[in-house]
């Protein structure tokens, strides 16, 4: 017997049952199956591969000491501490490719080079599938360091989804020729804004890019209300002077210094107490109002000022750009098609200084 | 749990960024998802979220007030422990690196400062260089590492002697007050080796762990090389995080060690 579908792009999961099971199979298809310009997807890997650049380029010149087997923590470090009585003290060391070439200078110096290459190509979008995958590859492979920085792990998220994004992007609704379907298109690439008359020509929809958006989502959520959680165990967020201590760098603070500075006063602590009571109460609720259009302005306003907050207050460089980069694949469809439109106009006004105006008339000055 | 299916009325041409008209409901894809793909798919990600959760469920929790008076870590719970430990870590998440629980140590923002130094010696004990980390002038994401280097040499924990001496007791490294070298601001403190029942039990003593010694040992094995050195001696320094004072009274009656700097000596260590 044919069953009948609806017409609508999401797949209907529709089964035998009650109302509940309906409404619920409804919502999930319409949550991770319902496609969406890619737009989104290309958006978030440029500035992914920006992150990633700006990431690693800095450490140009430590290169061999942060990831070699020579360097800071060397090849006796890490048999020392792959004993038992480290487990409980040391960060889970995990695969790299960096552990074969790890006492190669000069095969170190190569793989620093190539990742700097394989960064670069994936931001403009050249053969994202390969550099989605090799992306990937040494974000994974850069964790493996004695100076482990929790913030690189957000990193790999990232690297993570768009890898698989960009595996999936195309493969089953549009018709590819097999460079394609193992390279990947070239519509995403930075090159292709600059072809573009306007939005109104047709941006591809994916199912691909909506499922790198929803997993996204999710898992910045959780990682949001985790993270809340973890700072309720500490009396001093409940105190609500969490913000005091990183204000007051113990090696820059004496009792002297205290005495006549203008912080110790109780309307200092009102309102630092306010501030961060402020921020705990955004973190806890953001599942609410994340996916709400209605508080955008507090989803990317809180982006904004977090930045500012983990990089100037708590030092802490990769959290903010993270966290940034990961709400803006909160944006509904039609906010990224004007950020799509904004970016298109602002693409063409460029691509217009290097193009020949051959239909320009000479300007006549009016004779008095 | 978007708005993008509800049709919008048209809007003012001039309106912002968030009053974007609507994204049009979309039109039937050339090829729509089959239910197999989208079952397989379903399938699939709701594994790989139940991994992520139930990997931050099974994180320890704390520390907690006990009735000893001490702050102690709290157990997870059974089952999420039980998963993560035996099926979604090893199985999945490891592979992955997706191995971070998201009980983030910067959320811990009452931390110690540290920095280090470390004494570089020739052949004949003659310090050749002194080194001082993070590194002034170095550009900013060098010495955030640096800095996540010195957190790394902190982390002390209570030493204990034991409730029953041993036949061949072991050595346990303890951080021993050099009285001679400490004043009002200033307390000194040198690594020895002693057996694990000849910890002091008149006073609280601390030891460093094994990763921070593992750390420290590598560091000054790589500063070696780097810089010709035949040894290289590793120095410590760690203040406490300064209490919030409502008012200028409370300073006074702050405990004597707040504003003391903590020198910890590691020792002269030769590769």
């Amino acid at each position: 017997m044919k069953i009948n579908r609806p017409p609508s792009a999401a797949v209907d999961l529709r089964g035998p049952g009650g109302s509940l099971l309906v409404r619920f199979s409804s919502a999930w298809s319409r949550f991770w199956f319902e496609p969406r310009p890619a737009f989104s997807l290309h958006a978030i890997r440029v500035l992914t591969g920006v992150l990633l650049l700006v990431w690693l380029l800095p450490l140009a010149g430590h290169y061999h000491a942060l990831f070699g087997l020579e360097g800071w923590f060397d090849r006796e470090a890490y048999v020392e501490t792959s004993q038992p009585q480290f487990q409980q003290d040391a960060p889970p060391v995990g695969w790299s490719l960096l552990y074969p070439i790890g006492m190669n200078p000069a095969a170190l110096t190569v793989i620093y080079w190539g990742t700097i290459a394989v960064f670069l190509l994936f931001t403009l979008g050249i053969c994202p599938r390969i550099t989605g995958s090799l992306t990937w590859l040494m974000a994974v492979s850069h964790l493996a360091n004695a100076t482990n920085y929790e913030a690189d792990y957000l990193l790999v998220i990232l690297a993570f989804y768009l890898m698989i994004a960009y595996w999936l992007v195309g493969q089953w609704s549009r018709p590819l020729n097999p460079v394609e379907r193992i390279l990947g298109t070239s519509d995403g690439s930075v090159f292709s804004l600059f072809g573009r008359k306007s939005t109104d020509d047709e941006t591809p929809r994916s199912y691909a890019a909506n499922l790198f958006v929803r997993l996204l989502q999710v898992h910045v959520a959780v990682i949001m209300v985790t993270s809340a959680l973890h700072k309720l165990q500490f009396g001093y967020w409940w105190g609500g002077v969490a913000f005091w201590f990183p204000l007051h760098p113990p090696f820059a603070t004496t009792a002297d210094s205290l005495r006549t500075s203008a912080t110790v006063s109780e309307r200092y602590l009102f309102f630092l107490t306010l501030i961060q009571y402020l921020v705990l109460a955004w973190q806890l609720a953001f599942p609410l109002f994340a996916w709400r259009k209605s508080f955008r302005w507090l989803l990317l306003g809180g982006a904004a000022l977090g930045w500012l907050g983990t990089a100037l207050v708590l030092k802490q460089p990769l959290f903010g750009p993270f966290f940034f980069i990961a709400f803006l694949s909160f944006l509904t469809p039609g906010e990224w098609q004007w950020v799509e439109g904004k970016v298109t106009s602002l693409s063409n006004g460029v691509a217009g200084w290097f193009r020949p105006n051959v239909n320009r008339k000479p300007k006549v000055r009016a004779e008095a | 749990m978007d708005s993008s299916n509800i049709s919008a009325k048209p809007l003012p041409p001039d309106r912002g960024f968030h009053r974007s008209q609507e994204f049009e409901p979309p039109a039937t894809p050339r090829k729509p998802l089959p239910g197999w793909l989208a079952l397989v798919v379903s399938l699939v990600v709701a594994l790989h979220l139940f991994a992520i959760v139930i990997h931050a469920l099974a994180a320890n929790s704390g520390p907690w007030p006990t009735q000893f008076e001490i702050a102690s870590p709290a157990e997870p719970p059974k089952f999420a422990e039980i998963i993560d430990n035996n099926l979604t870590l090893p199985w999945y998440l490891s592979p992955l690196r997706m191995t971070h629980n998201y009980h983030f140590n910067s959320n811990q923002t009452e931390a110690y400062a540290v920095y280090f130094e470390v004494r570089l010696k020739d052949a004949n004990g003659k310090v050749i260089a002194t080194l001082k980390y993070p590194e002034e002038g170095e550009n900013a994401w060098v010495r955030h590492r640096q800095q996540l280097l010195a957190q790394s040499l902190f982390g002390d924990s209570p030493a204990q002697p034991p409730m029953v001496e041993r036949l061949n007791p072991p050595k346990v490294p303890i951080w021993m007050p050099v009285e001679a070298e400490s004043n009002q601001q200033k307390a000194t403190y040198v690594l020895e080796r002693i057996q694990e029942h000849k910890i002091p039990r008149d006073r609280p003593m601390f030891r460093p762990t094994e990763w921070s010694l593992a750390v420290a040992k590598s560091y000054v094995r790589y500063l070696c090389r780097h810089h010709g050195a035949v040894s290289g001696e590793l120095i410590r320094h760690s203040r406490e995080p300064v209490p919030a004072v409502p008012n200028p009274q409370v300073i006074a009656a702050l405990p004597p060690d707040t504003f003391v700097e903590m020198v910890a000596n590691f020792g002269e260590y030769r590769p």
